[in-house]
């Protein structure tokens, strides 16, 4: 399979006092094929967001790569990148600017992209639809909205760029179970249609939904990884002590 | 008795501040007698119906210089305010927004400036500046732009690490196009009620200035000179010193009760609490 992405010994220290150095990731390497998706989990502080954050270059790495399409992210301009590469985050309502209408948050890569006004509106109502949202959406302010239905618009957001990464950092964390299962069958049907368009980080504490989800799955400690497999096989048949700690704690 | 709610307050000082605003631009339209006409036989007349604060030391009559004297007042006022708004907050934003290099050298002037009591660095500024209005108004800029700076500094670092800011970001838009999107809309509410609150300190510092004779500049009728010039007389004709303060107390008083209104109505938490 071909890779769209791949990290390569990824670390981030910070420094806490002059001396000691605290690594928040330590030499972490995968690889990203098309059209797959890859769950991380890890308990909280275990350097998943980080990861992923250094991905997608909201902060930067101490040292290590990470290779887009052949191509060095550090080398490539953030416009550019974010066409690649595109990010659900864990607050729905918050990832909106409350004084912007949905439909205008929706639509901001675009206009920045050069599309026209009645285009970007024409385009950004279609996603709203195609993510189990109504046209009427365009024009709601977040508050307006449930969790569930801003992180579909959240969804929307981060598709309409036709990325062909999209990063959902602990996207479902926030919501209630019934609306998870939503969001995840929305993330089903949007692999199914764009199949080998669209690879998927999916980060999450749920390893249920990540093995419903997933077809491959890192496992995270402490900044480094501890595991990492079919998700099939990490998951029912896990061979580190830690895997099977945190798996036993949550199933 | 029925508590007046916040809402209906705001309508009431919203509309008194207009009606001063007008009052100050058409000044020149509403006065009974010419500001500057002086008649020495006519001097240090006390109030009348004539004359209704009575005249000053020259003759002139004091409500039509107290009127007149509204626009300078409350135009550099206005001014001073809008001035050290804009700065602090570009200041502020920059600050913000930039690395630490930048955000650690203009926070340390901004603490300069801050070290020293505002009054008595802005006389030492207006002092070497000479006098005059508008070397009064830079004065009390120099020195009170930072609380602004500070103040949008905080918000900026606080709505920075905001989701929607990274989302933001995510969809490739500039530096520029966020500020004037997403952060200033977000910090503007609390910017402006600051800035309404100080418009009273403001006008009372702009004319402490003027009374000790580094703001405006004779003949010009402005409420803090007016009263600087009559000092002298407080004991024998205490109208001619009264006259202006009162219209200072009246405006201080206007746009202090708007701004403690407005920052109710913008956030309702501080309801019924004072600092």
């Amino acid at each position: 399979m071909d890779k769209v992405l791949e990290v390569k010994k990824l670390n981030r220290v910070f420094n806490k006092g002059k001396k000691t150095e605290v690594y928040a990731l330590h030499d972490v390497s995968f690889d990203l094929d098309k059209g797959e998706c890859l769950g991380i989990i890890g308990e909280s502080g275990s350097g998943k967001s980080t990861a992923v954050r250094i991905i997608t270059r909201l902060i930067s790495s101490s040292s290590g790569e990470v290779i887009l399409n052949g191509q060095n992210i550090k080398d490539i301009s953030r416009k550019e990148l974010y066409k690649e590469i595109q990010m659900v985050f864990q607050t729905p309502v918050e990832s909106f600017n409350p004084r912007i209408r949905i439909g205008k948050s929706v639509g901001e890569s675009l206009r920045n992209s050069g599309l026209s006004k009645e285009e970007t509106k024409r385009k950004v109502e279609t996603l709203l639809e195609e993510c189990g949202l109504s046209k009427e959406f365009y024009d709601r302010f977040p508050h307006e909205l449930s969790g569930g239905q801003c992180q579909r618009a959240a969804i929307a957001r981060a598709l309409a760029i036709e990325p062909k990464i999209l990063v959902c950092d602990e996207a479902t964390s926030s919501l209630d179970v019934t609306v998870q299962k939503e969001i995840i069958s929305l993330l089903n049907s949007i692999r199914e249609r764009r199949k080998e368009d669209i690879s998927i980080i999916f980060i999450s504490h749920d390893i249920a939904l990540v093995q419903q989800f997933c077809d491959k799955v890192i496992v995270m400690n402490k900044g480094e990884i501890v595991e990492m497999g079919e998700t099939k096989n990490v998951i029912v048949s896990p061979k580190k002590e830690y895997t099977k700690k945190l798996i036993a704690s949550v199933l | 008795m029925k508590k007046i709610n916040v809402k209906t307050k705001l309508i009431i000082f919203g509309i008194l501040c207009i009606l001063l605003l007008l009052f100050s631009i058409f000044s020149s339209y509403l006065t009974p007698y010419d500001p500057n006409a002086q008649d020495l036989s006519m001097a240090n007349q006390p109030p009348s119906s004539e004359h209704i604060f009575g005249t000053d030391r020259y003759g002139r009559d004091m409500l039509s210089r107290v009127i007149v004297g509204s626009q300078a007042s409350i135009y550099s006022t206005l001014l001073l305010v809008a001035v050290i708004t804009v700065f602090g907050t570009i200041i502020g934003i920059v600050c913000g927004l930039s690395g630490k290099v930048v955000d650690t050298v203009l926070m340390r002037i901004a603490d300069i400036f801050l070290a020293f009591p505002g009054l008595v660095f802005a006389l030492a500024i207006a002092g070497v500046l000479g006098g005059g209005l508008h070397n009064a108004i830079i004065a009390l800029a120099a020195v009170s732009w930072p609380k602004f700076a500070r103040l949008a500094r905080g918000q900026t670092l606080a709505i920075k690490e905001e989701a929607y800011i990274e989302a933001s970001k995510l969809s490739g838009t500039t530096v520029i196009v966020m500020v004037f999107k997403h952060i200033l809309p977000n910090i503007v509410g609390t910017l402006l009620v600051t800035a309404v609150l100080d418009i009273g300190t403001m006008m009372m510092e702009l004319a402490g200035l003027s009374f000790l004779g580094l703001g405006a500049k004779p003949p010009i009728a402005e409420w803090g000179s007016m009263m600087s010039d009559a000092r002298s007389m407080l004991e024998t004709q205490p109208w001619t010193v009264l006259a202006p303060g009162l219209a200072i107390f009246v405006s201080v008083m206007i746009f202090n009760l708007f701004g403690d209104t407005l920052r109710d109505f913008a956030d309702p938490k501080s309801r019924g609490r004072r600092s």
